[in-house]
């Protein structure tokens, strides 16, 4: 067990009498008044026993605490360890533990004033540390998310950042960023923080976790999840703290959804926002293609989530304010699977006016305009009935040819002549361009498949 | 035929988020504005041709995400860039800020053989806002900070209403060239193997 022990300099029977309350209820540490003290020293000993590894943090959390007294009481001096005399009058003054709802147990109120001061973890950051050291809250719909997100919510919704333009796409000002963090590292967030600035901190504090929410599920199984209830099947496949955080997430991205007439944030935008948050990877290109594929899976949730609200569906329309008439060009009855290729054939515009349907449908806005120039061969082809087999085979071919790209491109790093590289860029352009063409030429197939390949081809656009 | 050929520069478009470098390139390529508010996965890119001086050149535009993952993949992006855009938004002091971290971020990455002179291009945007009335970075700050930083061109634009974006986007397209070097030009463009290998590689063509 993991005891800790009150070591005083010079004992005396009288100041003991204070200390005997070991087990004072600490409801709610986290939000403890905070205050100053630095009489005593603190030692913590452990004595045999198994270990929990969660109380070998609280034990280095304490540790911490210990220096910072001994550095406000020796003056400076370096060595706070020869500072602390022989154990004498050891004795067991409280257990300890670190629940992760209800943050420090047991702890003797003389502590309170430097643990509840630490982040609400039991490490001593909030950031970049693994959620099973966090302390959680749960949220309203009984998710069981780290407090810090929760506090981070709340400040934002209550200085309006759900009506914010662009809240969670624009840059916040990283000078400010870095106090933020700190006072979170001590469990305040502070007043008057720019609401950019706690929109990107919720953001960073996914991106910054030693392991992607979403990293348990494997590429293939998010890039095959096509349907809305692909998507739902394999959000829970999640273990059941990232399915807690997707869940928290994904409902704080329908929030701003929501509020789009205010902040211009469309489901499709958010879901672009947060995808490259939602997973860890260390290959830029990889990263960059399995965004497209996580900023699907994320908006066909953020969609069900919508509906199960009760809001029709269009409340991802733009706002009445767009004065672009091809923005209107959704067929009203919207049953939001409407094969995307579809809607934009009806809409005869090569710009992807159809985003906020789905969030995918990008290629022809994004090519090259020689390609869209191009007749859109599928424009008379999509009546005609698909071969499933032919339209299933799609997808791999297409991912050929993307890999074959990104070969091209490695033959681009490789060579370092100028004039080479130059040819191999050509040669990638021109290789991506057909991939974009071929991929358009499927306009027949299936429209999910088809829009996972324009999804593709996107990326391939991206990487020529 | 020298004049004929093409020479592809690549240009790399950096800035904030919601500044206007979607909006600032499909207004030079395509001549449209959309007041969609849609934020950019990764990066796209549009091509266009540009004639300069009796040579065709193909202008390649890279669109970036000016989202805080991505600033990760500097290096495919930036790489063999020929010039480089900074772009800011008039009415927000902080994108003005940040222009130093996306240069010196630009600089880090992309690592061109001479950073004292690698040719960039300040824009600021959407003065059309409020008529100008909400703007808080002034052209004379802007330019001061182009000056300290080597006399870079700046241009102030809107590419709601298409103003100045052409004129910019010729600037931008000289200084790419200056980058060139002279070699490149005589550079023939029959030999294209790995555009051969590469339509091999690609599979069938369902």
């Amino acid at each position: 067990m993991t005891e800790v022990v009150v070591h005083h300099h010079s004992p005396s029977p009288s100041s003991h009498q204070h200390h005997h309350h070991p087990y004072s209820s600490s409801p709610s540490t986290f939000n403890s008044p905070t205050g100053a003290d630095g009489d005593r020293d603190l030692e913590v000993v452990e004595e045999g026993g198994a270990q929990v590894s969660l109380l070998e943090v609280l034990v280095a959390a304490l540790r911490k605490s210990v220096v910072r007294c001994s550095v406000s009481d020796g003056g400076g001096q370096e060595g706070f360890g020869m500072e602390i005399g022989l154990p004498t009058d050891v004795r067991h003054v409280a257990h300890v533990t670190f629940d992760r709802f209800d943050g420090f147990l047991g702890l003797p109120v003389e502590f309170e004033p430097e643990v509840p001061r630490r982040a609400p973890s039991a490490s001593t950051t909030v950031f970049g540390v693994s959620t099973d050291s966090m302390q959680l809250s749960y949220d309203p719909r009984g998710n069981g998310v780290p407090t810090i997100l929760l506090l981070l919510q709340r400040h934002l919704y209550d200085q309006g950042g759900l009506q914010a333009e662009g809240i969670f796409r624009i840059t916040a000002d990283t000078g400010q960023e870095e106090h933020v963090r700190d006072q979170l590292n001590r469990g305040v967030v502070p007043e008057g923080v720019d609401m950019h600035c706690l929109a990107g901190l919720i953001k960073a504090w996914f991106r910054e976790l030693p392991t992607g929410i979403l990293d348990s599920l494997s590429q293939e199984q998010v890039m095959q999840s096509e349907s809305e209830e692909d998507c739902v099947q394999l959000a829970r496949l999640l273990p059941p703290m990232e399915a807690a955080l997707l869940d928290w997430a994904i409902n704080l991205m329908a929030d701003v959804v929501q509020n789009e007439p205010f902040n211009k944030m469309n489901a499709r935008n958010i879901a672009v926002v947060f995808a490259p948050n939602m997973t860890k990877m260390d290959d830029p290109l990889t990263a960059l293609m399995y965004a497209v594929q996580v900023m699907n899976f994320l908006w066909t949730l953020i969609m069900r989530t919508l509906r199960g609200r009760g809001d029709s569906v269009n409340v991802s329309l733009p706002p009445s304010s767009s004065l672009d008439p091809s923005d209107d060009i959704e067929p009203q009855s919207t049953s939001f699977r409407l094969l995307p290729q579809e809607a934009r054939d009806e809409a005869g515009n090569e710009e992807p006016r159809v985003i906020q349907k789905y969030p995918s449908d990008e290629v022809s806005g994004e090519v090259t305009p020689e390609a869209a120039e191009s007749p859109n061969p599928h424009i008379h082809k999509k009546n005609e009935p698909s071969s499933g087999l032919g339209a299933r085979s799609c997808p791999w071919e297409a991912a050929s040819q993307v890999i074959a790209t990104k070969e091209a491109c490695g033959r681009g790093d490789i060579v370092t002549g100028r004039q080479n590289s130059r040819l191999s860029r050509q040669s990638s352009k021109a290789s991506a361009k057909r991939v974009a063409a071929s991929s358009a030429e499927k306009g027949k197939g299936g429209s999910t498949i088809l829009s996972r390949m324009s999804a593709r081809a996107e990326v391939v656009e991206a990487w020529r | 035929m020298a004049s004929r050929r093409r020479m592809l520069l690549k240009v790399v478009i950096l800035g904030d988020s919601g500044v206007g470098k979607t909006s600032l390139m499909n207004q030079y390529v395509n001549r449209k504005f959309s007041n969609q508010y849609k934020a950019t996965i990764g990066a796209d890119f549009l091509t266009k041709e540009v004639q300069f001086e009796d040579r065709l050149f193909t202008l390649q535009i890279w669109d970036t995400a000016g989202q805080e993952r991505f600033q990760s993949l500097g290096v495919a992006f930036y790489r063999g860039a020929d010039c480089c855009v900074l772009v800011y938004d008039v009415n927000v002091m902080k994108s003005f800020d940040n222009l130093n971290h996306w240069r010196e971020e630009f600089l880090l990455q992309a690592s061109p053989s001479d950073p004292e002179n690698f040719p960039f291009v300040v824009l600021g945007n959407k003065i059309d806002i409020d008529g100008g009335n909400s703007r808080v970075v002034s052209e004379k700050k802007a330019k001061a900070w182009c000056a300290s930083k080597g006399n870079i061109p700046y241009f102030e634009t809107s590419a709601k209403e298409g103003f100045n974006v052409e004129a910019a986007f010729q600037c931008i397209a000289k200084n790419a060239l200056k980058n060139e070097p002279e070699e490149d030009i005589y550079l023939p463009d029959t030999i294209d193997v790995g555009a051969g290998q590469q339509q091999r590689s690609g599979g069938c063509e369902c």
